[in-house]
């Protein structure tokens, strides 16, 4: 008996059937989220990118602030799953008008989003009697780091505090004592001369490097040696003294002579091995960290005049999209609470902005670090002079990025191949160049957004 | 008469009606992929070509912006397009050759008749069907110069292997490795097919008439494998230009810029920079390059490519 030559209509049906369930069943995979709001509550969407971790203690963040004072306002946060871990995905959202009613995007977008119209300015909110913020509650960091000239238009519940971790059974070998304050970091030649006791070579390789980082580092280098991305006009590229030069060559040379791993190499696994002996990274590294590793943190040195790091924001946005905006401003608020903030502390994902989070119990009692005060500090000022640099927002904040930390120059520092001169001069001429295609200056920005037609309010402002 | 023409129309109406059910199904299975090319291949060129022609972050509205896209790209505006492109033609001058090189060694080694052949064919094709991310992930840790696999059996023969992704010649060829491993059970199965297909009575009338297995191989095999050659001569080339997701995963396009490529550009000048036009303008300039490199293939294969 042949095979029959064509499909039979009961065949063509189960088929049919299959692909319908089967799509039923993926769809069902894909739309989870954390429940919908009960009959008379407004929903309030929130996504953020993440990993599994991450989306864990959204979750959880989402819970207390519920209980704390959501569920009290009959508004529920429903947690959206986030495409991937990629930003360019979370912009696409904006793109189509989808994104959720809360959304978590890069720190450097949030003055093109507000210029561009796509999220709200929140200084309103902020400053009404009833449903406002309490200035004083908050580090001010909270208020100043990603403003639009001057205007809110986005909440950061917390700051990465990049500092250095260290290994400390290579520090008790080598005889080393780390500072436990910023008021303390080393100056630049102690530094180095401990990357140079630290690091240990046989045959021409290096078994245990001195110190890493990533390209991020060139900016705390480059601040630590007095200078600033854009002169005061905001006309020129401000990295142009020989003691920028000078600071930028000594972590190539770091690079060079094998006290650094170059780019291409993976730290984490290298300082999970004993083979790194510090390392520069966020305050999630500690996620990451192999039990077998006595660790902890210590400040970036003075590079040379002074010690300083790179607070990178997670910054929270309410679209123009979202349905009850007033509503998200309430979510929103409710994630920079005192109950959200001690998940964030409790998590040691990032250094909450709240002050009472910060120094509360949620914060200072994980058994390590012991120094979590060199955390907390990122976000204050030490004798006399910011930790955190005050980085320019806007699109030659975006430019200086792109030229100095990202992209092929940034990875000529870091292979070492490339010196600091070429470096600076490269990443200059592209900042240059894109300020003058933009003929800005330091008003531009506050004409751009008067015009855009972005503010709400402009009588409104909470940094006035 | 009248009786035996009525009976005679409905069969040969059924006769067409049943004619007509292969072209239907046909079309039914090939109906998805169809769709799928025009949805998702051909329709979105066209707004990337009006994409080119305009200035757009990807947000707000495009701005109209005429050929300055292309005049950018051709006044060496970007400093970085003239590096990608010299790269990646680096990369697909030994690429393609290499890789249909090593596709053929393979088919030849595994068509003949022997226990397991199977199971060498399949183990030679599976990087065909992994992820290129998981690829290049664990590439990047055999070429790692602390833990990798490569300079500890280099190593064990007293050699001292290089800073694999850390030079940037040696990065280059690092990533070439990887990217002709990853294609090469693609390419065997390819000219295996056209290895298979070499009539039998041929090989055997040159064994009578005395030739060795190399003249057998050069006067009656490769001619007949020309045609698969030729597709995996343009498929490959294709291939070469779009390279990504391994240099992505493995240098990032460093160190420096040794390994940045056309599409890291395109990547990083459209996503990265938010500027879509420029990234736009580069894809449309891509399509037409490797429009001509194909046309010219084509012609040229007239004379090399033998169809039975």
């Amino acid at each position: 008996m042949s095979a029959p030559d064509h499909i039979s209509r009961r065949r063509f049906l189960e088929g049919g059937l299959a692909v319908a369930a089967g799509s039923a069943a993926l769809s069902a995979c894909g739309g989870g989220s954390s429940g919908s709001a009960p009959a008379g509550w407004t929903s309030v969407s929130f996504m953020s990118i993440g990993d599994a971790p991450d989306q864990a203690m959204f979750k959880e963040m989402i819970a207390a602030a519920q209980k704390e004072s959501l569920d009290a306002r009959k508004i529920k946060i429903e947690w959206r799953p986030a495409p991937g871990t990629d930003w360019s995905r979370t912009m696409a959202l904006f793109s189509s008008g989808t994104a959720a009613d809360i959304t978590r995007v890069d720190d450097d977008r949030v003055y093109s989003l507000a210029l561009d119209k796509k999220i709200h300015q929140l200084d309103p909110w902020m400053l009404d009697k009833k449903i406002g913020m309490n200035k004083d509650d908050y580090f001010d960091m909270f208020w100043t780091d990603n403003t639009v000239e001057g205007y809110q238009f986005c909440m950061e519940p917390a700051m990465s505090a990049n500092v250095l971790y260290y290994n400390q059974d290579l520090f008790k070998k080598a005889g080393i004592t780390a500072p436990t304050s910023w008021s303390q970091a080393w100056g630049w030649g102690e530094f180095m001369t401990n990357v140079n006791k630290l690091t240990k070579k046989s045959g021409g390789k290096t078994d245990v490097y001195g110190i890493g980082f990533p390209a991020n580092i060139v900016e705390p280098v480059l601040y630590g040696s007095g200078g600033t991305a854009f002169n005061a006009n905001q006309t020129e590229c401000g990295v142009n003294t020989p003691a920028n030069e000078k600071a930028i060559d000594a972590i190539v040379q770091l690079i060079k002579s094998g006290h650094a791993p170059t780019g291409d190499v993976e730290q984490l696994p290298l300082f999970n091995s004993g083979k790194l002996a510090m390392t520069w990274e966020a305050m999630d590294f500690v996620t990451q960290i192999s039990s077998s590793i006595k660790w902890d943190i210590m400040p970036w040195p003075k590079s040379p005049q002074y010690a300083m790091t790179k607070n990178y924001a997670r910054a929270f946005v309410i679209p123009k999209t979202a349905k009850d905006p007033k509503a998200a401003y309430l979510a929103l608020k409710a994630l920079c609470g005192k109950a959200a903030q001690d998940v964030i502390a409790k998590h040691q994902w990032a250094v909450p902005n709240l002050k009472s989070a910060a120094q509360g119990s949620a914060f200072t009692d994980h058994p390590s670090p012991k120094s979590k005060q060199v955390w907390s500090e990122t976000l204050t000022s030490s004798g006399g002079h910011p930790v955190g640099i005050s980085f320019p927002r806007g699109p030659i904040g975006e430019a200086w990025a792109n030229a100095f930390v990202e992209g092929t120059l940034a990875n000529g520092i870091l292979s070492g191949k490339l010196s600091a001169k070429d470096y600076i001069s490269r990443a200059r001429k592209q900042v240059n160049s894109e300020i003058s295609q933009l003929h800005w200056n330091s008003k531009e920005g506050a004409k751009r957004l008067t015009s855009s037609g972005a503010l709400a309010d402009a009588n409104s402002k909470v940094l006035a | 008469m009248a009786v035996t023409a009525a009976r005679a129309r409905p069969a040969a109406q059924r006769r067409k009606k049943k004619s007509a059910w292969p072209a239907v199904r046909g079309w039914l299975f090939i109906g998805p992929v169809v769709i799928g090319t025009l949805l998702f291949n051909v329709l979105p060129m066209i707004p990337t070509l009006y994409t080119s022609l305009t200035n757009w972050d990807g947000i707000s509205s495009p701005q109209w912006a005429g050929f300055a896209n292309y005049s950018r790209i051709f006044s060496g505006g970007d400093p970085e397009f003239m590096k990608s492109l010299i790269n990646t033609i680096i990369y697909a001058v030994v690429y393609v050759p290499v890789g249909i090189a090593v596709g053929l060694v393979l088919a030849l080694l595994v068509n003949r008749k022997a226990r397991g052949i199977v199971l060498f064919r399949a183990l030679f094709f599976m990087p065909v069907v992994t992820s290129l991310v998981a690829i290049g992930m664990v590439w990047r840790w055999i070429f790692d110069d602390q833990y990798g696999v490569l300079n500890w059996l280099l190593s064990l023969v007293g050699i001292t292997g290089p800073h694999w992704l850390g030079e940037p010649v040696s990065a280059m060829i690092a990533v070439m490795i990887t990217g002709v491993w990853a294609i090469m059970g693609y390419n065997m199965v390819i000219l295996l097919a056209g290895l298979q297909s070499v009539p039998a009575e041929l090989l055997d009338s040159a064994k009578v008439d005395g030739a060795g297995a190399l003249n057998r191989f050069r006067h009656v095999m490769l001619p007949v494998l020309t045609p698969a050659l030729f597709f995996l001569l343009i498929m490959s080339t294709i291939g070469s230009f779009q390279v990504f997701g391994l240099i992505f995963v493995m240098t990032s396009g460093g160190p420096g810029d040794s390994t940045y490529v056309y599409i890291y550009e395109l990547w990083y000048q459209s996503f990265q920079l938010r500027k879509m036009g420029f990234g736009s303008a580069m894809a449309v300039l891509l399509f037409l390059v490797l429009g001509v490199i194909t046309w010219i293939q084509w012609r040229l294969s007239k004379r090399w490519v033998f169809y039975q």
